[in-house]
């Protein structure tokens, strides 16, 4: 079995594409629809290998679950995978863990390289 | 809103949408004349709202499913996709995907925007009725798949303007990827 990989995104659509890219690069994935599921799922997952998170969704932001961690995040990578560039969030994300920040559209190729680089 | 702002913000959500298009292969032209008439056909609505100290409202996508589905992920292609409900979502994905080039574009601004999340509407002879915010623009563009209209509508704080843009606070873009 692949490394275990979380992927938060409110678009269906969005964990989809990534889903099926990592899927088939052998990467084991699952999918959380929020900021507030991916809290518990990054919880129930001990041996997950990376999370690429989204920064906009409803109930609990990717920003605000990233500071909520409250560094427990710390051994564990993770990217964030948005439409925002805003430099005051990439800011505040870097600040809170995050080890990336990709501005979509998703290209796959891409994503491939940046998760085999934080997953290594 | 004087004109040079209005320019301004007219020149972003254009270049916004033909660049979000064109990444998801559907080269957009302008078509003036469809400007100042809506499509009939138009089965497809998506929407969503931001808002920051001086400025806020919404950016609204109305076009047909099948141009929609032009645009769908070439990963995602199978037998029966996309289907009716993937459209929908992907059109909301795509209305995200607008306000955030939007947002990016005006970061230089010194506009900061939050956002919510897009809502979907599907039915037939879809047009926006127009907005009673001071600012209710509507784009119109041609596609080799057909019209896609883009509304943008914003209320403003008293004597918004946009100035010229500071590059010193220049956004990240589509597509740039920082590593920490």
């Amino acid at each position: 079995m692949g490394k275990k990989i979380i992927v938060i995104d409110d678009s269906d659509i969005v964990r989809e594409q990534l889903g099926s890219s990592l899927r088939g690069a052998g990467y084991d994935v699952v999918e959380a629809a929020d900021g507030v599921e991916g809290a518990e799922l990054i919880e129930q997952t001990p041996d997950c290998a990376l999370v690429i998170c989204d920064v906009n969704m409803p109930r609990k932001n990717g920003i605000e679950l990233l500071e909520g961690m409250n560094g427990r995040l710390a051994s564990l990578p993770i990217l964030m995978l948005t439409t925002e560039g805003r430099p005051d969030l990439i800011d505040r994300a870097r600040k809170a863990g995050a080890k990336g920040w990709l501005v979509k559209p998703i290209k796959a190729d891409l994503i491939l390289g940046v998760v085999r680089k934080l997953t290594a | 809103m004087n004109t040079v702002t209005l320019e301004r913000l007219d020149a972003i959500v254009r270049a916004a949408a033909k660049s979000l298009f064109s990444s998801h292969g559907l080269t957009l032209g302008d078509d003036a004349h469809a400007a100042s008439d809506p499509p009939s056909d138009h089965e497809l609505s998506a929407a969503i709202g931001y808002a920051s100290p001086r400025m806020h409202g919404a950016v609204v996508m109305t076009t047909r499913k099948d141009v929609v589905a032009r645009t769908w992920p070439e990963t995602l292609r199978g037998p029966g996709r996309p289907t009716e409900r993937d459209v929908c979502s992907w059109a909301g994905e795509l209305v995200n995907q607008l306000l955030g080039r939007i947002k990016n574009a005006l970061v230089p601004f010194g506009l900061a925007m939050d956002q919510g999340t897009p809502t979907v509407v599907a039915g037939w002879h879809l047009h926006r009725v127009p907005a009673s915010t001071a600012v209710a623009r509507r784009y119109a563009f041609t596609s080799e798949a057909g019209l896609i209209f883009v509304y943008f509508d914003a209320a403003l704080a008293d004597g918004f303007v946009l100035d010229e843009p500071n590059e010193g606070l220049r956004s990240a873009s589509e597509g740039d990827l920082q590593l920490f």
